[in-house]
């Protein structure tokens, strides 16, 4: 909640603030004239609008002069500070409240804005001083002990902390590429080394089909992968996410030798050795479902091969795993993590399936799930249609046409119910049936 | 409490007195002049040491027209985020107006602050009411009396209940006698006995004690002779757990300005009356008067806000604010049990004799504040 109120003030304005001032000092003058072109050019007035409530106008000003004030003091050049008296100027007097919010100014500011006047009239900038003269004339200054109203407890964040929060908002990126990156390319060459080796081994251009077991182009369908994510990302809210890992970012970064590479990949493997070593709690109702973990099934897939050729039974305890437990619900994360894994792995591991990866549609799924919630889940949007159907059916009857409109009007309800449905039923049937093929592919 | 944590959530000791001298030293007259004047060329012409016609052609220059924009429309909505600009404002404001969020809470300011703010622009007091030029104004909240357990409830928002303006040189009395709280205005006693001769002596009148604690002052409230000297406990305890080691002073309220307290803005103070009900007041701003400021003295300390009440309504017919609250009352089936006068009187009496066995008190409402101001 708090991060919310936080975006209700003033932000974005110091972005706005300084890029006008960057058109402005870019004029290399300091007339009043060149500003108030570039305040139209940019339509810096509406600015205001956006707010709903005076109150909330209040606000937002507030907080634009406390950003706007920074401008005015001495690290800035004088022709920032002249701009951002303009700026002032500008905002202050299109401000939409009535009567007018004032200019909060401590008196220690005042002092270094009196003496920038003073060499404003020395300079003879007539609109500086005619500028500067009206607000102080027009009781635009609010002199004050401090620059904001205090509360105890009640924190305040600066409006350019909250633009800096917010920048990195905007620039907020997914370190997927940048962990993956080398990782990649390293996949890359050990591909194109194996693809050698196989050309030479069959003598000709072209490597014997018999050893043709892993997909070409891998590492691209990776990228490719990640590249997809990375859309759904940004389409969705991945705040959180993307606040989460930037520790990691860094340290990814830094490092450019084979020997901090190396560091870096064992450092990630214990990432995701955490990640995936600990489960979530599962309900006291509903732990007996869980009497083996499904995590014991997905770290098998990234045991060594050889491990996992051996013999038959145990794939079939492992489908039996997976029979008894409850079916997760998966989010897109997730879902290319596996895929990411299912395709190293059948990289590391190659069998003689792996040509077939278009999932064909017509595989049996196993009937018993015990899923209850689904189920509920499920049964919601079936009743919502239904209800839905009627009603249309309802008013296609209304239109004059008597039986005949109602019957056929019912048959299309029901078509769409069932329509509605099945795109439903979909998405919980693929997970499963992709799993399957992965234990096929290791059989 | 948590300083450390929050330091930088109020001010560095201020004496009033001493920011109005620093304030008319660094400032001119005209600056604090409690009247607007109006923008003359004259008066431009004067201070800038230039013609007359030069001042007029800075005026077309910098006048208002040049800040209109090209999309700027009168008729335009405020409530609506203008497309087809670059500004990266309105662009994080329309997303954000998007996420739905609860825009009315998560503003720093009501409603009614904002239509207090100016409400008294334009009175005209007679000049013997004016407020004396050069004046500080302070800006107090006084917030709810709390006696949870602060440790248990960390989470828990102090509730402000109002916010004053008040006048440097006004005593602290004025500001004690406009703080409203239930507390001063409760009945005290039983009277299920007799309901119908209740008498209208509020607490406030029998029990005039209070103090204000400020930066380790405490300020009594010694107008009337039977007032008692309620921290008196308060320091002997002091005395007694820190010997030596600086003790608490006291001074009467009604000696004291405003202008001569050292405060902390944005620190907690403490506002304690009717023996125990202890209010935490923050003395939030500290500026000079300005010519938007209501004019007259007389109107001082100023409510600028307060918190609506929800009153309490009867349990019986549930129109009508209550006026009596029941203990162990066999009648009801809550204890304390609320209700209004008439629903009160049927249900527990007939013929004025009690008809069941209770404990009734009169109950003043918190909504009686709600009454408009302004």
């Amino acid at each position: 909640m708090r991060s919310k109120g936080v975006m209700s003030g003033a932000v974005g304005l110091r972005t706005d603030c300084e890029r006008l001032l960057q058109l402005f000092t870019e004029t290399n003058s300091v007339r009043y004239e060149q500003f108030s072109a570039l305040w139209r050019q940019t339509n810096f007035s509406l600015i205001h609008y956006g707010r709903k409530e005076a109150r909330q106008q209040r606000e937002f000003i507030e907080g634009a002069f406390q950003i706007v004030l920074n401008f005015l003091l001495p690290p800035y050049s004088f022709q920032v500070r002249v701009g951002a008296l303009y700026l002032l100027y500008g905002l202050y007097y299109t401000q939409l409240n009535k009567p007018k919010v004032k200019i909060r100014m401590t008196l220690k500011t005042w002092c270094e804005l009196v003496v920038f006047h003073q060499e404003v009239t020395e300079q003879q900038h007539l609109d500086v001083d005619f500028v500067f003269r009206t607000l102080r004339m027009d009781k635009a200054f609010l002199f004050t002990a401090t620059p904001t109203q205090l509360i105890f407890g009640k924190k305040e964040k600066l409006p350019d902390d909250e633009d800096r929060e917010n920048d990195q908002l905007k620039e907020q990126q997914s370190i997927l590429p940048q962990v993956l990156g080398e990782s990649l390319e390293q996949l890359q060459d050990i591909h194109e080394k194996y693809h050698n080796m196989k050309c030479e081994l069959g003598g000709g251009g072209r490597p014997d089909p018999s050893l043709e077991v892993v997909k070409t182009g891998i590492a691209e369908s990776i990228a490719e992968k990640i590249h997809k994510y990375e859309e759904w990302r940004k389409s969705t809210k991945g705040r959180t996410r993307g606040r989460k890992r930037p520790a990691s970012e860094d340290e990814s970064t830094m490092d450019e030798g084979l020997v901090e590479s190396r560091k870096r990949a064992s450092r990630i493997a214990q990432i995701k050795g955490k990640s995936y070593g600990t489960f979530a709690k599962v309900p006291r109702s509903i732990r007996y479902m869980q009497q083996e973990t499904t995590t014991s099934d997905e770290d098998e897939e990234w045991l060594p091969s050889t491990s996992r050729k051996k013999g038959k039974g145990k794939k079939k305890i492992i489908q039996a795993r997976t029979k008894k437990t409850p079916p997760r619900c998966k989010s897109p994360t997730q879902k290319i993590r596996e895929e990411t894994r299912r395709l190293i792995a059948s990289a590391i591991q190659p069998t003689a399936s792996s040509s077939e990866e278009v999932p064909p549609k017509k595989k049996p799924t196993p009937k018993k799930r015990p899923t209850p919630k689904k189920g509920k889940k499920k049964t919601k949007p079936k009743i919502k249609v239904k209800i839905e159907a009627e009603k249309r059916g309802k008013r296609e009857a209304k239109k004059k046409d008597g039986r005949k409109r109602q019957k056929t009007s019912e048959s299309h309800g029901e078509g769409t119910s069932s329509m509605s449905d099945s795109p439903k039923k979909a998405p919980r049937k693929s997970p499963k049936s992709t799993g399957r093929k992965a234990r096929k592919k290791r059989a | 409490m948590e300083v450390a944590s929050s330091s930088e959530t109020f001010s560095p000791q201020v004496h009033v007195q001493g920011f109005v001298d620093e304030a008319v030293k660094t400032l001119d007259v005209s600056d604090l002049y409690s009247k607007r004047d109006i923008l003359k060329s004259v008066t431009y012409a004067a201070a800038m040491g230039v013609s007359i016609e030069t001042v007029d052609e800075l005026k077309s220059v910098c006048s208002m027209e040049t800040l209109k924009c090209p999309l700027e429309d009168v008729h335009r909505d405020a409530a609506e985020v203008p497309t087809g600009t670059e500004l990266v404002t309105l662009g994080l404001r329309k997303r954000y107006l998007d996420s739905k969020p609860n825009i009315n809470k998560n503003c720093k300011f009501t409603v009614l602050s904002w239509n207090q703010e100016h409400a008294y622009q334009d009175v005209k007091p007679p000049p013997e009411r004016e407020v004396k030029p050069q004046s500080a104004v302070l800006q107090v909240a006084v917030f709810h009396p709390s006696k949870k357990n602060r440790q248990k409830h960390k989470g828990k928002r102090m509730r402000l209940a109002q916010e004053y303006r008040v006048l440097g040189y006004q005593k602290l009395t004025d500001l004690r006698d406009a703080i409203t709280c239930i507390a001063d205005h409760t009945i005290a006693g039983e009277y299920s006995e007799r309901p119908c001769n209740v008498p209208d002596i509020r607490a406030k009148d029998i029990y005039k004690s209070a103090y204000f604690f400020i930066e380790n002052v405490f300020y009594n409230d010694l107008r009337y002779e039977d007032n008692r000297d309620l921290s008196k406990n308060v320091r002997e305890w002091k005395q007694n757990k820190h010997e030596g080691k600086g003790s608490y002073t006291t001074q009467n309220m009604e000696d004291v300005k405003f202008n001569d307290l050292h405060i902390r803005l944005g620190y907690p103070y403490l506002y304690c009356h009717q023996g125990d009900c202890e209010h935490m007041i923050i003395f939030k701003d500290l500026r000079m008067f300005h010519a938007d400021d209501c004019r007259d003295e007389g109107l001082y300390p100023l409510m600028v806000d307060r918190y609506r009440f929800r009153r309490q309504m009867c349990r019986v017919c549930a129109t009508f604010t209550a006026k009596w609250v029941t203990y162990d009352d066999q009648l009801a089936e809550e204890s304390p049990c609320f209700f209004c006068d008439i629903c009160f009187k049927a249900l527990h009496y007939k013929d004025q004799t009690k008809l069941a066995d209770f404990e009734a008190y009169p109950y003043v409402d918190m909504g009686i504040f709600n009454i408009a101001i302004v």
